[in-house]
């Protein structure tokens, strides 16, 4: 029954997500070291005692540990989750800033890097062996073996030279042209009407963007190729082809059909190793995702920001893994019914 | 065992192109780590001593085609001077170690908590169970960067935020085989002849579960050296002062704000790490090759 | 072979191999027949025979990394000329029923999906009518519901889907259906109405190639017979001369095992394998007849216009 499974993963789900903010508590308190020191960014000077003293107090420290789990579950459900010590502001509102940005350029990635992806896997299985495929199959490896942010580096120094300016997210002169809705200037600036800033988003976002492709692109090749070569003995499809039913209609119908499941869960986990790529690239390119944020919070030992961007960042890959399973299931009709 | 992974490297070593050249890069790779530990041009400052000398010499640019301002510095200087030649070739055991240590660790810790999962009683198989999964979830980068806010800098934090975010692979390889190989008959009647735990995991489970995850570990080689050097790239593009430890990825990292003016900071070493990952990548493609019959059948268009 | 009516399939001096790493593997080697318009006609032989390589050979489905020599043709259609093939030409026009028919469907798509491509393959612009039409009428010759177009394959009953599969062969309205092991997967009580439904066929003016190991389901159901064994023809002819006459060992053999009866005179003379040579008769090694004539390839003798038989014995 597919509505048993989606509930299932789904409660399952929920229970990780608990199982994040216990393990944000042990990050907090836990770690070796006084919490309450950590939690306010390791102060040195005069003032360092009495932030301590505050940090003790706010974080529940001198209460009973039964409360202070109550506090941590409360605090979170209600987007408490402390300042962040970098930026001065609420954390909540930096780390959800912080992933929207990154889930623009990630998600663009993926659109690219899947339908490419499955069109050249495609190719290469239905000419193993060939040259294409031998030379398919040494671009993929190699694309797996670069270090994306090496390349992005490569990239930016290309395009410097080329006198072409995609740093940041946006222009300085289109940042006041729209209203800030969803955080992502590519669908506030839609929302605002305003083609050009969209433009502008657009194409900051899209040199990053096709840099982070390049590896879910190389899977799912990949994968593409193997699993669709071994679909192209099976049974079924073979009886399809004696029956006279051929060309790219009965690898569509026939063959493809059935490596979509096994993609789309992997699809789900490669997304996890993705995201190190794109906080890499932004850095490089100066997009303010969880990448730079991070970065700007490691020297100031901004740990609270850090333990919000755990928990959203966690939450996303959560989301991520069980959509992906659920369409994995999806897509098997012996599943359902 | 021993005896049988070497004859079965050999084998590999002769009947699989790929694996071969994979097999040499790497060994090319730690020829270079041996070099760079005895006898780097500049070995202080590959270790990140600053000399004097060495500030009269910053910035220096790499001997390019055309253009070479001092011969005894072919990758150039850093920001502080110091030869990055030297900082490269020390690199190279790092590099290489921290991929061993990640990979090692991860397999440990992945392999002892799958068979357990898999041949424990219902609690404990569904606390670990939840416990891989909540592990999954977890970002490597930002596990790292917590880290390195409570324990500091190091080679050791990285590694750690790796291996807490890589044992759960390899523990759900491991927990899939041993469930299904308790269903097999000879786990039964082992277990009614009246072999303990401890045996049966020994002689029947370890040995199934090992080589199956040994091959994806190592398939995932190239990837993890990559994802150490990324992390290492956050923590260099975050510091506020220079590096001294010749991480690769940190110098890339931390070169990354001279990109307009010392470029070859980030981009040398760059070409170093993407060679030691093509080679772990190709050992790791000639090994799947060569374990699953159906990959290397001959294939041509059906259509 | 001489016949009165056209031969639609023609093989003369076909041998088919596959490379291995010890060496070519020949799975067919020089088998000549022919197989005349809307007979019934049974390839026997045990697993190896190369019996399914020659039906798939027929019916266009071998790989293309196999070795070719000699002639087939199909329908007029030269498939193989020696190491130049055409090897998928026959697609379509020879249709294949597969031995296992619940792996044989696309599982992801229910079954009147499957009949719409099967008949979108032959004629690009049928019209929705037509197509509804000539479904209804395929399911009615297979005596099915048209319920079961609703159903996915995995959801039929073994002889529902092999039901199924012949009707969706009849839909690609070929010249020739080559049925793979039709009884191997079927609970006993199915095979004779499998056998009926096969012999139905010829009314449609289709020729039924049947690959099979059971010699008595043959001798029901078909008019020729060709054995094979070890990939050469051993035996050929028209089902009653064989079998109320078996010329060569294997055969009798054959009939023996099947029917519990004795066949031949002599007993069976258990020898050593003299080493599995490529040379001489290719049942050598396991015949109770053999003589040192047997180190050569015999050669496929007629003794009447339609029975022919590969053995020195038999041609005295």
């Amino acid at each position: 029954m597919l509505l048993a499974y989606v509930l299932k993963r789904v409660v399952l789900s929920i229970l990780i997500i608990f199982g994040v903010i216990a393990l944000s508590y042990v990050l907090i308190y836990i770690m070796p070291g006084n919490p309450a020191y950590t939690w306010v960014g390791k102060p040195k000077g005069p003032k360092a005692a009495e932030a301590i003293q505050i940090a003790v107090r706010e974080l529940g420290l001198d209460k009973p540990f039964y409360i202070q789990l109550y506090e941590v579950t409360t605090r979170f459900f209600s987007f408490n989750w402390g300042v962040s010590l970098r930026f001065k502001q609420p954390v909540a509102t930096i780390a959800i800033r912080s992933l929207v940005a990154t889930l623009e350029a990630l998600i663009i990635a993926y659109v690219i890097a899947i339908p490419l992806g499955i069109l050249i896997g495609s190719i290469a299985a239905l000419y193993r062996s060939s040259l294409g495929d031998k030379a398919i199959y040494t671009l993929t490896s190699i694309l797996i073996a670069s270090p994306r942010f090496w390349l992005a580096a490569l990239t930016l120094i290309i395009l410097q030279a080329l006198n072409v300016n995609v740093f940041g997210r946006i222009g300085v002169e289109y940042q006041p042209t729209i209203t800030i809705v969803t955080g992502s200037y590519i669908i506030d600036s839609l929302i605002s009407g305003r083609i050009d800033t969209f433009l502008d988003a657009l194409t900051r976002t899209l040199p990053p963007a096709l840099l982070v492709s390049l590896y879910p692109f190389a899977l799912v090749v990949r994968i593409v190729r193997i699993s669709l070569s071994e679909k192209l003995h099976e049974e079924y499809f073979r009886q399809a082809l004696s029956y006279g039913i051929s060309g790219w209609y009965a690898v569509k119908r026939y063959a493809l059909r059935s490596v979509i499941p096994v993609l789309a869960q992997i699809m789900g986990i490669t997304i996890a190793y993705s995201l190190v790529d794109v906080a890499t690239i932004e850095s490089v390119f100066g997009r303010e995702g969880v990448g730079i944020a991070l970065a700007k919070a490691i020297p100031y030992n901004d740990y609270p920001l850090i333990i919000g961007l755990l928990t959203v960042v966690s939450i996303a890959f959560i989301i991520s893994f069980t959509v992906a399973d659920i369409v994995h299931k999806l897509v098997d009709p012996r599943v359902r019914i | 065992m021993i005896k049988q992974l070497s004859l079965d490297s050999a084998k590999l070593l002769k009947k699989s192109p790929k694996f071969r050249l994979g097999f040499a890069i790497t060994l090319a790779m730690v020829f270079l780590s041996v070099v760079g530990l005895i006898a780097s041009p500049y070995a202080d400052e590959g270790w990140g001593l600053v000399s004097p000398e060495a500030l009269t010499r910053q910035g220096l640019p790499p001997c390019l085609p055309f253009s070479c301002p001092s011969l005894s510095h072919l990758f150039g200087t850093d920001e502080m001077g110091r030869d990055l030649l030297s900082r490269i070739l020390v690199g190279t055991h790092i590099a290489l170690l921290q991929v061993v240590s990640v990979l090692l660790l991860s397999l440990f810790l992945g392999i002892f908590l799958g068979i357990l999962a898999g041949y424990s009683n219902r609690v404990v198989e569904k606390l670990l169970t939840y416990l891989t999964e909540l592990f999954m979830v977890m970002p490597s980068f930002i596990v790292a960067a917590a880290f390195v806010v409570v324990f500091g800098r190091g080679m050791l934090t990285v590694i750690m935020a790796l291996v807490l975010t890589w044992w759960p692979w390899y523990a759900k390889t491991a927990y899939t085989i041993v469930r299904g190989l308790r269903e097999l008959d000879f786990i039964v009647i082992c277990e009614v002849m009246g072999a303990s735990r401890a045996y049966i995991i020994f002689k029947h489970i370890l040995p199934n579960t090992l080589p199956i995850v040994l091959v994806q570990a190592i398939g995932d080689a190239g990837s993890i050296a990559i994802e150490i050097a990324s992390i290492n790239f956050l923590i260099g593009t975050a510091s506020a002062q220079s590096i001294d430890l010749p991480e690769w990825g940190m110098i890339m990292g931390y070169g990354l704000r001279y990109i307009r003016t010392y470029w070859w900071i980030t981009i040398y070493p760059g070409t170093f790490l993407l060679i030691l990952a093509l080679g772990l990548v190709l050992m790791g493609d000639g090994l799947s090759e060569y374990i699953s019959p159906v990959l290397r059948r001959r294939w041509k268009s059906w259509i | 072979m001489d016949i009165n009516s056209e031969s639609i399939v023609k093989a003369e001096g076909l041998s088919i191999g596959y490379e291995t790493d010890e060496g070519i593997l020949w799975a067919v080697k020089e088998v000549s027949f022919e197989v005349p318009k809307t007979s019934v006609f049974c390839i026997v032989g045990e697993s190896g025979s190369g019996k399914t390589t020659l039906g798939n050979a027929i019916s266009g489905l071998l790989p293309p990394y196999v070795l070719t020599q000699g002639y087939l043709v199909v329908d007029n259609i030269v498939v193989i000329n020696n190491d130049k093939n055409n090897l998928k030409a026959a697609r379509g026009i020879a249709v294949r029923i597969p031995q296992n028919p619940s792996s044989a469907l696309n599982p992801y798509l229910k079954v009147r999906a499957l009949f719409e491509d099967v008949m979108k393959s032959k004629a690009k612009n049928v019209s929705k009518a037509e197509v509804r039409e000539a479904i209804v009428k395929y399911l009615s010759i297979m005596q099915l519901d048209e319920e079961v177009l609703e159903l996915y394959p995995y959801q039929l009953s073994g002889g529902m889907a092999q039901r199924v599969a012949i009707a969706l062969a009849l839909a690609a309205k070929p010249r020739i259906i080559v049925a793979d092991e039709p009884t191997s997967n079927l609970d006993a009580y199915l095979r004779s109405s499998v056998g009926s439904l096969l012999k139905r066929l010829i009314e449609f003016g289709i020729t039924v190639v049947v690959i099979t190991h059971d010699i008595v389901f043959a001798s029901h159901v078909c008019n020729y017979i060709v054995v094979m064994y070890g990939g050469r023809v051993v035996e050929v002819g028209k089902v009653e001369e064989v079998l109320s006459q078996p010329l060569h060992p294997y055969t009798m053999l054959l009939i023996e095992a099947a029917t519990l009866k004795k066949v031949s005179t002599n007993s069976m003379r258990v020898s050593a394998i003299e080493g599995v040579g490529e040379s001489g008769c290719v049942y050598k090694s396991k015949c109770p007849y053999r003589v040192n004539t047997c180190q050569a390839v015999p050669l496929l003798k007629y003794v009447s216009k339609t029975h022919g038989v590969a053995c020195w014995r038999a041609i005295t």
